[in-house]
Parts: structure tokens; C-alpha cells; sequence
């Protein structure tokens, strides 16, 4: 199915006027797709110079007054347009040919859109046909690779996961770094994308610069993300669409050799530690030849992923309709992680017949349910599930006497000697257990709901409003099960004395948004060449956040899931330590709410002259709540202009089918001091609280230093750019490069610890991104047979934190592996070089600051140095292909990351041999036996015994700083779509089928499960990426 | 065009009340409080105090951070790593050099001053409040008692592990805060005759204004008369005065709190008995596990990243029927042999009690302490004899029997009997790093660790007497939010 974009079209409609000439005639004809022959409803017929203008009906047939000699100009969104004069003949059919790359449409600020060649503004489209057989659960994910400049870092393979969304870099240090989302008009909450159903999208509009995004003002200094959903036509029969889908997912290939049971005993007992110590070389053997367990099977699984879509279009006069339902599931690849949703949305628009006021309503509800683990990350021993896959010995059996998969390990619940014994060996059996029996689960219910209207109430002036909503309600529920092997310990004081064990947890909370934006605006024609718009807004945004959250002690197993299982708090149980009577299952309640509110009146100016010069600018007036006084206000303000160079006449026969200059330069806001949306409510003032006092009382403390002067952190940006197009517009592309200085950034400035906090928030110091974007699309063939067409695109952007508070002589490092230094870029990492190991003694050998002397004392508080390298790459691009034959088509997607550094904590646990460590209860890779051993070894792993443990090399030193560049492909799909002939005499109308994987292939040098992380310093037991394949059909009927 | 005015009117109706939505940027938030609303009562005073002994957090930390009692456990010679051990404190064992975020220095110097502002908010509340009635009045000075005393014991530790020299009057020691800082403001250290002077006066005023007579000075969790005497004895000591006004302070105390017996002794440990406290810090269920500086989880084996050293078992097992072996190692522990690398020594002063599995009172002043002070005192005003049979009454409460009686040749014998008898006494509470930095400095002695201990780290078994490491390092955040301050020397 085309998709196609009314917003246009009305557009053009308001510049229609009804007045007509007597010379006239009625000109008809059809318009029909050069693809399949079709009739394309809702094309523009305009009388070239004039502003007389129609659309084609359903079946694509217009009638138009004009006059011999004048030209009609046909267009639609994505065709090419075509210019025909009007001769003897009062019949005029077209055939239009479709276009991707020309004068597409551009979705701008605030709904309005522009197409390529008019748009002032650094804008990515993508539009979402193209990722709509794409298996990921989060829309946000399919956008990896696709427009340039942006990074969609996901890091996790939980189905339905939060990404980290960065636009030309981090453009703060603690305040928001994310682009302001915007779904067909409302602002929504950037980190919640799993209620919403990807093939809704229509298409992405990546508003890049501040030409684009500076009308956004106080939400958008990171840029902005402009999401559309479909819509239905006017005049259109009503048609259903399904789509169905079916895969599986798995693990990513492991770049790693792990020791097997022989080996691990074989270094135990070598080593002195652990039970292979006595053993011969055939206990060993007996040994593994019982068990030989690999950890990663017996945690990770092949999961299924289903989907069933199905939309219903129609239009009739003056009103069309979209609805669409989804139900999608998703198994992660690790056991107990699964995702469902259940979708639902209506967009429906409406129109007088005089076309002077529409409106459209759109509605969305999105429910999921989230089955996850909890503890990626985490050092918690007995709780990060990721780390036992990793690291489970091998001679630990997996399986029962009887054969079946054990989910204990014989493991009597509570039994604390049999957990803890020799390094905590059985951990991947208690992990094992919590995964069978606990509950961790998240029930989301998201409403998003827009309303737009449009009235022209009189001649070249317009009122707008646009009203949004977005709500999100979720439930999370975790039980830690009574009955599994860490449920007795869970009791208060008391710990596995008690007699009830587990611990359930809930957390309800709503997040209500609330968004008006009337606006009124001018535009007109002047002398056939001015045509000017001008636009007043005034915008009010509120959000509300509240929830409630308990943790019950204590929970009978019999009643488990409901209140009924809590024992009362009321209950006294003896403490065996000296007899006591106390409370062992009192519950822990809390209850929160926030609001947030934001207030902007704002006024827009846009000015085309004879097409090739345009310039807009937008100035605004933002109060955030968060400041206060003076503070408060905050002026926001861009420029930009363009001049479409191709269009003048000097330019004649130049070869460039477009070649369009584009500046612009503006400054906006974020009032997000502390990043979260719901974050740094009242920092302008010195507040008290009530807590836990001395000896079970009540106390009053201060929480918070007031900082009066809090304000607006400002971005600024300048953004030159070339758009252009060449060989009959075969090869187009945009090349932008850009400079953007964040001033005033939130920071924490040190102060004396003597005012009982080491700082507070204030506005101090900058940090800048510069950096280049290409992309690029070359159509290479197309004709009725073959269609071949690349695509591609690349950023560099270099960051550099120019000042820092003076506090801070330049340095702030917490005791990290990163720190923030002056000239060095966010994210950088503040180590310890690492030198090797001395074959003299089996030490290992540091570079002390002066990057010459050699020493084997990890001195971390003096020895640190930048070394160049940060957790933000500096490039990042995609690329891809699309081959279409005779109803064939094969499409590519590539997605590269490069010089970007992730510390391998995992690699490091691996190669763990420092003292005491031999007996941690973890496998080991294969290259411990690569251990220093006698004076001479050259070897890169210390010996046995030396002083540093993995986490003292992952926090001090580069020893596991390890290039996390890749390249992926993202995705890769085969279709296929049935021949119209065979379909003839049934109700379909068309039928594709695809086969698509996502993920499948990675080059990368880090050695870990997967080297994409979202923007962390350290990778330590964290849900790897899955590879996803699966198989779909859609059906048109 | 009448009707153009009608439509340009409504509309600019529309955006007039849209204009008057100023509750968008007036927010505030439910539940915010601040310093007037938070203080109008003696009750209020009261929580406020509350707050300020909760912060107070020698016992403070975890999994290989902590303060005091976690400090002069790791940077000395009672330690080893334990089976558990991922490395939990190997740097600060090490003696390397960092005053980062999680160090000693780093959680000392905040708890103590985050201690301090709490007091000085409630001080400065009190000074906006007025109060009538005679209860009030004496229950408002009682509070003020305490927080003084609170502040004085706070300014105290930080003098003792950031002062290189005591008894050098003019040298740096900490910053005196008697005010409620602004955020905007630097500051130098005070000297060491100025910091003494302010907690003398801090301990006399408190003195004046704690009322013997309120119900909490019956109990040793709160600060009072006896807890000034306590810490004006130990001040004394600091500052080398041993004089007969402290000898008397010392005596009286001695007086109201006899040495435990050992079954006391014992008791003590589980929360149970107060005959020798004279000051401790309650713990109860929700409260800081003073356990979780040892364990994971509890006192059991395979548990502990942190143990007992050999060394200080070979000690505390010198005299038969010592008390404080079967008190400090759990009897869950496994020793193979003498210094034997796999003995596992478990840590059992803290073996949990009502507040939770790691959870205990902190014994902050006993009157062992006090009697070892007198010992001190009377040694070093070369009373060699008497300060013998001061130590040998100590010995004899710990063992339940007649010890053999120490002969004191030399002022240099007697504290190196009364530095290791402290060891014994005091060991995981907080005291052995600055013993060896206080006595260990007069009769030169540094950290000597067995090879069987520091080996369980790799780490350096000795730090050399005045290593400049015995006075810990004023932490990076202090200096990077306070460039007036000066950095202690070696660092």
C-alpha cells in the first residue's frame, strides 16, 4: 500500500481560491500510478501561476477549469510531478511516476509540512513503509542507521526496551540529552515507545537544526523527533489491510572461549583453590564426564515472536477514517523475558464542504505486559541472571537424578551455607530458581489522544488548535516466591529465622500529560512572488505524576499473587538472637506526586520569494516552572534561509536537478536540570523533610540546598547545509555540517562538603558538538523490470566540554572510569594506562602519569590520564540496499558505531586470577592458562595471585577499555508480492510475503555477547541484542 | 466587516484566557517544607536532634567503603581478606593513595560535617524560637545540651584522623563550623589550638545546659554528663594533658561504670547490658548493619570478604579464658593451624541482634576506654607501677581470673602493653588506626602485619611509624568545592 500525506494537499487547498474567467473551459481526466495502473485519489491538479486548484476523487478523475495556453501542474506526495499545457483538448490523463527521493514531503514544527525543496531546515524523513516488516517491539529501535546524525542506542535485548535517542551528540552533562517526541502533534514521553504500535508510523521527521527544531523551544535544544501516524483518505472505498508475522530469536555468536569442566578443576587444582584441589586427573575426568554445563544454554532459549495487524481505511466526502488493531508477542532470549501488546487507534478527519474548517481526532490505546529481569548491570551475586549465563562453572549439573532440568539444585530454600559455600558456586541455581518461580512484571496502559482543528474564518487567516494528551498508567509487580531458595531470607530483622518468607512488591504510577497549543496565522500571495506566513502560538503544557508503592515482608505460600498471602505487620514472631518478640513482616508504603509546567507564547515568520529564496524565523517567550524571578522567562529565537540555487537561470544545463543552499542559526532551552522529565522540581529552594530518626524516631533534616539563580540551559546552533539532486535526479543527497554550544549547563558545583552535600545544581560552563552529516540515494536502475537503489549515510561529530565549573580546576572525577575534563569529550574515559605484566615476577604493569615510568603500584588518585576515548561514538551511519525484480525485492540495512569504548567488566571477570579469587565460584575463559608462571613468561594475564581484582582494573585502569566500533546488519528482508493476475478473481487485492532478520550478522572486536550498549561506561552481565528472524504475509482485501 | 471584528475578537478571547493559565509555572509541589514550617515547637527541636544523632555514622558502610570503625580496621593490622572476598578494600589495605568518593577520608570528612550542619540547623531554628513555660525552657536547653555535645564529638574525630600533630598548636587542624554554611563560601582550617578550644567549649556549655534529671540521661544512647566527662578526658589525653582534673574525671567515671564482668562483657555485645557503656549509638531495625563491613549477608561462614588477621587472634588467644576471643571470633570459624592460610576467622563482634542480622549498637565510649586512658595518663606521668595495675584490673574483668601482673621497666614498655591491650579491647570498633597513630608515634611503632594476613591481598604488610598516611588526606570533593583549604602534608 502507497502511503500517501494529506496534510498537503490541504495545505495547497487554503491557498484556493473560488473565482474564475470566462475564457475558461472544464479540462477532465484520470490520473493514474505508473506502477500498477491504479488510480491515485487526492492528487493536486493547480493552473500553474494561479492559485486555482483541485483533487483528483477515488478513482482519480479530476475537473478543472483553464484556459488554452495555461499548464496544469499535477503532483502528489511522492510522485513526480509533471507540467502539461493545455491544448485543443479538453481530456487530459497523466500517469505519474512514483519518486522517492524528490520534493518528498518534510514534516515540520507544529503539523505543518513543507516538502524538500521549500523546507529551510536540517531535516532526516524516514519514511516508516520501509520498516514495517521489521520485527523490533520498540518503533524506536527500526531508526538505527536511518538518518544521519541520529544514534538509537538500545543496549538490551528485553523486548519493548527503552533507547537512548542522541541527536548530534550529548548535549548536556546532567540535564536532558534525548530529542523532544512529538506523535501527530503531542509532545509524549520520550523514554516510552512499547504501547505504540510501529506500523501506525507513517512517517519519522528528524528535525535536526535550529532552523527546524527552535519552535519547539524549551523541550527541543536536542532536537526533535516528529512522529505521524497514518490516516485515511477522502473519497476512498473502504479497504482492510492485514499483516501477519512469525519468528524466532537468538542469541548473538559468542567471541569468547569459556573453560569446560576439565579445565576450570584442571586450573583449581593447579592453583590451590576450589575442589579440584587433590583431585587426580581421573577424578577430574569422572567429574566431567557427569557435567560438562554451558550456563548460556541452559539461561538463554530461542524465543517466539508473533504478530497479527489489521487496518481498515475509508474516506467518504468530507470525512475519512483509519483504524488499525495490533497484537504482537515477543519472547526475549532469556528465559523468563517475554513482552505482548495489544494496540488499538483511530484517526479519523473531517471537513466542511468549503473547505474552510477541518479537523482530526486521533486516538490511541496501547496496552503491554512486560515479563523482565531485573539486575542487568548489577554486582549483586545471587541477582544479576546475565552473570550466572556468563559465568556458571561448567561441573555444576543442570540436571535431576531422574533427567528433567533441575530448578534448584537441590537447594533446600533458606539453607544460606549451601549458597554461600566455596565462592558462592551454586549461584546460577538460585538465579535459575528465581527465574522459575518469581513474578517481575510491568502493565502498561497508554492513551494518547490529539485533537486538531483548523478554521479559515476569513480571508488568508487561520485559527489553529491543537490539544493532546498522553497517559500513561503502569503496574509493576514483582514477587520474590515464599517457596524459592532467597524467599526465606526476605523477613525484617529476623532474616531465614522467620517463618514466612518472600517479598512482593507493587508500584502503581500515572503520568498524565497535558498539551494546548491555539494559534493563528496569516498567509498571502503577494505580486504572485511573496508569499508570506505568519503565525502566532501560545502554548500550555502541564504533566502530573503519581503513584503509590508498597513492599510486603512475608507472604503465605499457599495464597501467593493476591493481598490475602500478606501476613499481617501486626505479627510478632521471637528473635531467636535473644528472644525478643518483634515485627517481622511490617510493609513498607509510600505515596508520591509530581507536576510539571511550562508556559510559551511564540510567533513564527516564513517568506518564499519566487520559490527559490526562503527564509523563517521563530522567536518565543518560555517559563519554566522550575526557575524562579528573573529566571523564569527565557527568549528563544532562530533564523533560517535558503536559496534553491538549481531554480536560477545561470544554473541552466548545470546537470543539478536541485541544488539548494540552506543556513540557519538559533538558540533554545532545556529547563530539565537533572534530566528526567519529572526531575529537579524545586531546586530554587532549601527544603525540610521528615524521616527516620535516632532510635526509631522521627526526624527533620534538611534534603536540599536552594540555588536561586537556577536557569535556562541554552543551546545555541548554526547549521549550513546542501541539498541536491543530479543525473535526472538518479543521486541525491543533503550534506549539513553543524556547530552546537550548550552554555549554562547544568552541573553539579562542588562545594564544601561542610554544607553536608559535596554539591549543588547550578548553571556553569559549556560543551560543544560540531560535526558533519552526509547522506545519500542513488537510484541505479529503474525500470519496468528492475528497481535498484542505494542508500547512505555517515556523521562525525566531535565533543568537547569546553568549561567546567572553576570549582573543579577542570576535573571532575568521581572515582569512576570516566571523568569530565576540560577539552576532552562527554563520556571520556580517566584511567590508569596499563603496561602489560612484568615477566620478571608476573605483576602487572602500569604507566604512571608522565606516560613513560613504568610501575607496578596502581596509584589511581595520581596516575590517571585522558586517553582519548569515550562512550559516545564519533561516527555512526548506516547503509542499505533495495533490489526489487518482477515482484521481488530484497532490501538491506546496515548500522555502524565507531570509535566508541565500553570497559568489558564481563572479559575481566573471565580472566579473574587475582588473590583469593581461584575459588569465586566462576568460570573462567580459557586464556587464564595464559597466567604468568615463572620469571620470562611473556604473557598478557598477570599471575595467580597478584594484588588487582577485575573491578580494580575496570575502575582504575585501560586493561578491558575495549573498542566497542561495530558494524551490524540490522536488518535484511526478502519479499515477494503475488502477481495481480493470479489474485483476479479473488477479494484480495494484493499479497506479500517476506522474510526478514534483524541483527544477523555483527563485526566487532569487543569481546562480549554484544558490543551496543546504551552509552554506559561498563558492560558488566547485561541482555545482549538478539538476532530475530521471521516470516509475515500482508494481505490487501 | 463587522463580522470580521466579532471572529478577530473571539479568538483573541481565546488566547486572553489562554494567557491567564498561570498555574503552570507557579508549581509547587506537595509536601515541600521549609526551615520556618519544619521548626515552630520544642518537638520539632526535638526531631531535629533526632536527625542529627542519626547522622552521626562511625559504623557507617559496606561491601568495602565505610567509615571510622571500617577505616582503623582496613588501614591496620586487625583484618585479612576473607573467603568471600572480591577484593572488598584491597586498595585502602594497600595503603594506596586515594581520597576519592567511597574512601575513609571521603566518608569521615562528610558524615562528620553532614553531623555538624544538621546540629547547626537545629541551633539556629532554636535561636528564632521563644519559649515560656519552664518545661519548655529546660527541655529546649537539654536538646541544645546534646546537639553541642553532638557537635563536639563530631569536630573531635575529624581532629583526630585530620591532624597530623595534636600537640602542635599551631598547625592546621579542621575547619570549626558554628554556623550554617553558605554554598557560595570558602574555608581554611582552623589550627589545632583553635579547634581544641572550640570543642572544650562546646563540651563545657553542653555541660551547663543537660539536665540531669530528663529521662533520657538514664540511658547511655543519649548524650549526657557523663558523655562530656568521657570526652573531656579523652581531649585531654589528645592534647597531652594529664592532669589531676582529668585523673579525677577518669576516676569518677570509673566509679559510676565499673569494668564489666565477663558475662557482662559478653552481653554487651548483644545489646543486652550497659554496666561499662557510657555512651553508645542505638541501632534498630531499618538502621545502617554495622555487619555489612564484614559480611554479605551475616556472621556465617563463606560470608565474610573481610576476617580477623591471624596476628590478632594470636593475641587475643595469649591469655586463657580471654573474653574477647570468644566475643570477636564467631564460633563458626574454622582455624587449621597457627597463621595457617585457609583459617577462616570470623568476625563476631557484631553478631546482629533485635534491629536484624547485621544489625548493632555502636559501643562508642566504654569504661575500658576510660580505664586505659588513666593507665596512659599515669604511665606517662611516670606512675609506672599503678599504671601496670590499672591495665592488670582490665585483664583480670577480661579473663575472670588473676593475670600475671605487667612490670613496667620504662614509659616506652607501658604503652606498648597499653597500645596492644587496647587492640584487644577495641578491635572492629573504631580505635586501632588511631591508636597506632597517637601512641604508636611516641614509642615507634607503625602497622607490622604477618605475611599470613597482608598476603590474603598481596598487599605491603607495614606502614613505617609517621608515615604521613596516618593522617588521612582531606577528601578531593572537599578540595574541589573549597579551593581555601589546605591539603594535609604527603598527599
Amino acid at each position: 500500500m502507497k502511503v500517501k500525506n494529506y496534510g498537503l494537499v490541504l495545505v495547497l487547498l487554503f491557498l484556493s481560491v473560488t473565482s474564475s474567467f470566462a475564457q475558461e473551459r472544464t479540462i477532465t481526466g484520470k490520473i493514474t500510478s505508473s506502477e500498477d495502473g491504479l488510480p491515485l485519489p487526492g492528487a493536486t491538479v493547480i493552473v500553474k501561476g494561479t492559485t486555482r486548484g483541485q483533487q483528483t476523487d477515488f478513482d482519480g478523475q479530476f475537473s478543472i477549469r483553464a484556459s488554452t495556453g495555461e499548464t496544469l501542474v499535477f503532483s502528489y506526495v511522492g510522485y513526480q510531478t509533471i507540467e502539461k499545457l493545455i491544448g485543443e483538448s479538453s481530456t487530459i490523463d497523466v500517469i505519474m511516476t512514483a519518486d522517492n527521493t524528490l520534493d518528498e514531503v518534510v514534516v515540520v514544527a507544529y503539523g505543518n509540512v513543507s516538502s524538500l525543496k521549500r523546507s529551510t531546515a536540517a531535516v532526516g524523513t524516514v519514511k516508516a513503509e520501509i520498516l514495517e516488516d521489521r520485527a523490533n517491539a520498540s518503533a524506536l529501535q527500526n531508526l538505527q542507521g536511518q538518518v544521519a546524525g541520529l544514534n538509537i542506542a538500545t543496549g538490551s535485548g528485553q523486548p519493548g526496551n527503552d533507547s537512548t535517542i542522541i541527536l548530534r551528540g550529548a548535549g548536556s552533562i546532567n540535564g536532558n540529552i534525548e530529542p523532544l517526541f512529538i506523535v501527530d502533534g503531542i509532545p509524549v514521553d520520550e523514554d516510552n515507545f512499547r504501547s505504540i504500535n510501529p506500523n501506525d508510523i507513517e512517517t519519522f521527521s528528524v528535525l535536526k537544526d535550529a532552523g527546524a527544531a527552535n519552535i519547539y523551544g524549551n523541550r527541543a535544544a536536542n532536537g526533535a523527533i516528529v512522529i505521524t501516524t497514518k490516516k485515511g483518505r477522502y473519497n476512498e472505498s473502504l479497504k482492510f489491510r492485514y499483516t501477519t508475522a512469525y519468528g524466532n530469536s537468538e542469541l548473538q555468536d559468542q567471541p569468547f572461549e569459556l573453560t569446560n569442566s576439565t579445565q576450570i578443576l584442571q586450573f583449581q587444582r593447579a592453583n590451590g583453590a576450589g575442589i579440584g584441589v587433590g583431585l587426580s586427573d581421573a577424578e577430574i575426568a569422572a567429574i566431567s564426564s557427569q557435567a560438562n554445563t554451558s550456563w548460556t544454554d541452559v539461561f538463554f532459549r530461542t524465543g517466539r515472536t508473533q504478530s497479527h495487524d489489521l487496518t481498515i481505511t475509508s474516506g467518504g466526502e468530507n470525512s475519512n477514517n483509519f483504524t488499525s488493531l495490533q497484537y504482537f508477542n515477543q519472547d526475549g532470549i532469556f528465559i523468563g523475558s517475554d513482552f505482548q501488546r495489544f494496540s488499538l487507534r483511530n484517526n479519523f478527519n473531517g471537513k466542511t464542504d468549503d473547505d474552510k474548517f477541518n479537523y482530526g481526532f486521533n486516538l490511541s490505546l496501547g496496552f503491554s505486559e512486560t515479563n523482565e529481569l531485573d539486575n542487568a548491570g548489577s554486582g549483586a551475586t545471587f541477582f544479576n541472571p546475565f552473570s550466572a549465563a556468563l559465568q556458571g562453572l561448567p561441573y555444576l549439573s543442570v540436571f535431576e537424578a531422574d533427567g528433567s532440568q533441575t530448578i534448584d539444585g537441590g537447594i533446600t530454600p533458606g539453607d544460606a551455607g549451601a549458597i554461600l559455600s566455596n565462592g558462592a558456586t551454586n549461584f546460577p541455581y538460585v538465579l535459575l530458581n528465581s527465574i522459575a518461580l518469581n513474578t517481575d512484571r510491568e502493565e502498561e496502559i497508554k492513551i494518547l489522544a490529539s485533537l486538531n482543528a483548523s478554521w479559515n474564518f476569513a480571508e488568508n487567516l487561520y485559527a489553529r488548535v491543537q490539544l493532546g494528551a498522553d497517559l500513561s498508567t503502569e503496574k509493576r509487580l514483582e514477587i520474590l516466591h515464599p517457596n524459592s531458595i532467597l524467599g526465606p531470607f526476605q523477613a525484617n530483622v529476623i532474616g531465614n529465622q522467620a517463618q514466612f518468607g518472600g517479598i512482593q512488591e507493587e508500584t502503581y504510577t500515572r503520568d498524565f500529560r497535558l498539551n494546548v497549543v491555539p494559534s493563528i496565522s496569516y498567509s498571502n500571495v503577494f505580486d504572485d512572488k511573496h508569499d508570506v506566513t505568519a503565525t502566532a502560538y501560545f502554548e500550555y503544557n502541564r504533566g502530573f505524576l503519581d503513584g503509590l508503592d508498597f513492599d510486603q515482608t512475608g507472604l503465605d505460600p499457599r495464597l501467593l499473587g493476591s493481598g490475602a498471602a500478606f501476613i499481617p505487620g501486626t505479627t510478632t514472631e521471637p528473635n531467636p538472637a535473644n528472644g525478643v518478640l518483634v515485627n517481622p513482616y511490617i510493609p513498607v508504603v509510600n505515596s508520591f506526586t509530581s507536576e510539571v509546567g511550562n508556559l510559551s507564547i511564540f510567533g513564527t515568520l516564513d517568506y518564499v520569494y519566487d520559490g527559490k529564496y526562503g527564509i523563517s524565523a521563530g522567536i518565543r517567550r518560555d517559563n519554566s516552572f522550575r526557575f524562579i524571578e528573573d529566571n523564569a522567562w527565557g527568549t528563544f529565537w532562530s533564523v533560517a534561509g535558503r536559496w534553491n540555487i538549481s531554480d536560477e537561470t545561470f544554473m541552466d544545463g548545470s546537470g543539478f536537478d536541485l541544488l539548494k543552499l540552506r543556513a540557519s542559526y538559533g538558540i533554545s532551552g532545556n529547563d530539565r536540570i537533572t534530566g528526567g522529565y519529572y526531575g529537579g522540581l524545586n531546586l530554587t529552594r532549601s527544603l525540610y523533610t521528615a524521616g527516620t530518626g535516632y532510635n526509631g524516631s522521627v526526624s527533620t533534616v534538611v534534603t536540599q540546598l536552594e540555588n536561586r539563580t537556577l536557569k535556562w540551559e541554552e543551546t545555541t546552533q548554526t547549521n549550513i547545509g546542501v541539498d541536491f539532486a543530479v543525473l535526472d535526479n538518479k543521486l541525491s543527497g543533503s550534506l549539513d555540517v553543524y556547530n552546537k554550544t550548550t552554555d549554562d549547563l547544568f552541573q553539579n558545583n562542588q562545594i564544601s562538603l561542610i554544607n553536608a552535600t559535596p554539591s549543588i545544581n547550578s548553571n556553569i560552563g559549556s560543551l560543544v558538538n560540531e560535526g558533519i552529516e552526509l547522506s545519500l540515494n542513488y537510484r541505479v536502475l529503474s525500470n519496468d523490470n528492475w528497481k535498484i537503489s542505494v542508500n547512505a549515510n555517515g556523521s562525525y561529530n566531535e565533543n568537547t566540554i569546553e568549561q567546567l565549573p572553576p570549582s573543579t580546576n577542570g576535573l571532575v572525577n568521581t572515582g569512576g572510569s570516566t571523568a569530565l575534563g576540560e577539552g576532552q569529550a562527554l563520556g571520556s574515559y580517566f584511567l590508569v594506562r596499563y603496561a602489560g605484566v612484568n615477566p620478571s615476577n608476573g605483576n602487572p604493569l602500569f604507566l604512571k602519569a608522565d606516560g613513560v615510568t613504568l610501575t607496578e603500584t596502581l596509584d589511581a588518585a595520581n596516575d590517571r590520564v585522558f586517553i582519548d576515548k569515550s562512550f559516545y561514538p564519533t561516527w555512526q551511519g548506516g547503509f542499505g540496499t533495495n533490489v526489487e525484480h518482477k515482484g521481488f525485492e530484497l532490501t538491506t540495512q546496515w548500522s555502524f558505531v565507531a570509535d566508541v569504548w565500553l570497559n568489558n567488566l564481563d572479559y575481566a571477570d573471565l580472566q579473574e586470577v587475582s588473590v583469593g579469587s581461584v575459588n569465586n565460584g566462576r568460570n573462567r575463559s580459557v586464556t587464564v592458562f595464559n597466567a604468568w608462571q615463572q620469571p620470562g613468561d611473556i604473557t598478557d594475564v598477570p599471575r595467580v595471585g597478584s594484588a588487582l581484582s577485575s573491578v580494580n582494573y575496570i575502575n582504575s585502569t585501560d586493561r578491558y577499555l575495549e573498542d566497542a566500533s561495530y558494524l551490524r546488519l540490522r536488518n535484511i528482508t526478502f519479499a515477494y508480492n503475488l502477481p495481480s493476475k493470479i489474485l483476479e478473481n479473488t477479494p484480495i487485492s494484493s499479497l506479500r510475503l517476506y522474510l526478514q532478520g534483524e541483527n544477523l550478522l555483527t563485526f566487532t572486536k569487543f569481546r562480549g555477547w554484544d558490543p551496543e550498549s546504551n552509552f554506559r561506561p561498563t558492560n558488566r552481565g547485561q541482555f545482549p541484542t538478539p538476532k530475530i528472524y521471521t516470516f509475515g504475509a500482508t494481505i490487501n482485501f | 466587516m463587522k463580522k470580521y471584528i466579532l471572529k478577530t475578537l473571539g479568538i483573541a478571547a481565546i488566547f486572553m484566557i489562554a494567557v491567564a493559565c498561570e498555574d503552570a509555572t507557579d508549581v509547587v509541589q506537595e509536601g515541600e517544607l521549609n526551615e520556618q514550617a519544619a521548626f515552630q515547637s520544642v518537638a520539632d527541636l526535638q526531631t531535629g536532634l533526632n536527625g542529627a544523632y542519626a547522622a552521626y555514622g562511625p559504623d557507617f558502610g559496606g561491601n568495602g567503603t565505610g567509615d571510622g570503625i571500617y577505616a582503623n580496621a582496613i588501614l591496620s593490622d586487625n583484618l585479612k581478606a576473607g573467603q568471600a572476598s572480591n577484593g572488598q578494600g584491597a586498595q585502602a589495605y594497600s595503603y594506596i593513595v586515594n581520597f576519592a568518593g567511597g574512601t575513609p577520608s571521603n566518608s569521615i570528612w562528610s558524615n562528620r560535617y553532614a553531623t555538624i550542619n544538621r546540629v547547626n540547623r537545629v541551633l539556629r531554628a532554636m535561636g528564632n524560637l521563644t519559649f515560656t513555660t519552664q518545661s519548655d525552657i529546660n527541655e529546649s536547653n537539654h536538646i541544645k545540651g546534646q546537639l553541642l555535645g553532638l557537635r563536639a564529638l563530631a569536630h573531635f574525630d575529624l581532629f583526630e584522623y585530620f591532624t597530623v600533630d595534636y600537640q602542635d598548636p599551631n598547625s592546621l587542624a579542621i575547619i570549626n563550623v558554628d554556623f550554617v554554611p553558605l554554598t557560595s563560601d570558602t574555608f581554611e582550617r582552623n589550627t589545632v589550638a583553635e579547634t581544641i578550644a572550640f570543642i572544650k567549649a562546646d563540651l563545657e556549655e553542653a555541660n551547663t545546659l543537660l539536665d540531669p534529671s530528663n529521662a533520657t540521661a538514664n540511658t547511655p544512647i543519649f548524650i549526657s554528663r557523663d558523655f562530656i566527662k568521657a570526652m573531656q578526658v579523652k581531649l585531654a589525653v589528645d592534647e597531652g594533658s594529664f592532669d589531676a582534673q582529668t585523673m579525677t574525671m577518669a576516676n569518677q567515671l570509673l566509679n559510676d561504670y565499673p569494668l564489666a564482668n565477663q558475662v557482662q562483657y559478653a552481653t554487651m555485645y548483644l545489646d543486652a547490658d550497659n554496666t561499662e557503656v557510657i555512651f553508645k549509638l542505638a541501632r534498630v531495625n531499618g538502621d545502617n548493619g554495622v555487619g555489612g563491613l564484614f559480611y554479605f549477608n551475616q556472621v556465617m561462614p563463606a560470608d565474610g570478604f573481610l576476617e580477623i588477621s591471624n596476628q590478632l587472634l594470636n593475641e587475643l588467644s595469649e591469655l586463657p579464658n580471654d573474653i574477647r576471643r570468644s566475643v570477636n571470633l564467631a564460633p563458626a570459624s574454622t582455624i587449621v593451624g597457627l597463621n595457617d592460610p585457609t583459617n577462616e576467622l570470623l568476625i563476631n563482634k557484631y553478631p546482629g541482634g533485635a534491629g536484624g542480622l547485621q544489625v548493632n549498637d555502636i559501643k562508642l565510649i566504654r569504661a575500658s576506654e576510660i580505664q586505659l586512658l588513666k593507665a596512659e595518663m599515669q604511665a606517662r606521668n611516670g606512675m609506672l607501677p599503678q599504671a601496670a595495675q590499672t591495665v592488670q584490673d582490665l585483664r583480670d574483668a577480661r579473663t575472670g581470673s588473676a593475670s600475671p601482673a605487667p612490670n613496667y621497666g620504662s614509659l616506652n614498655v607501658a604503652l606498648t602493653d597499653i597500645l596492644k591491650e587496647r587492640r584487644k579491647e577495641f578491635c572492629f570498633e573504631g580505635k586501632r588506626f588511631l591508636d597506632i597513630k597517637r601512641i604508636g608515634s611516641d614509642i615507634g611503632l607503625g602497622v607490622s602485619r604477618l605475611p599470613a594476613d597482608c598476603g590474603t591481598f598481596d598487599a605491603p604488610c607495614d606502614l613505617a611509624v609517621n608515615d604521613f598516611r596516618f593522617t588521612l588526606a582531606i577528601p578531593q570533593a572537599e578540595l574541589d568545592g573549597n579551593n581555601a583549604i589546605t591539603q594535609n602534608p604527603g598527599y
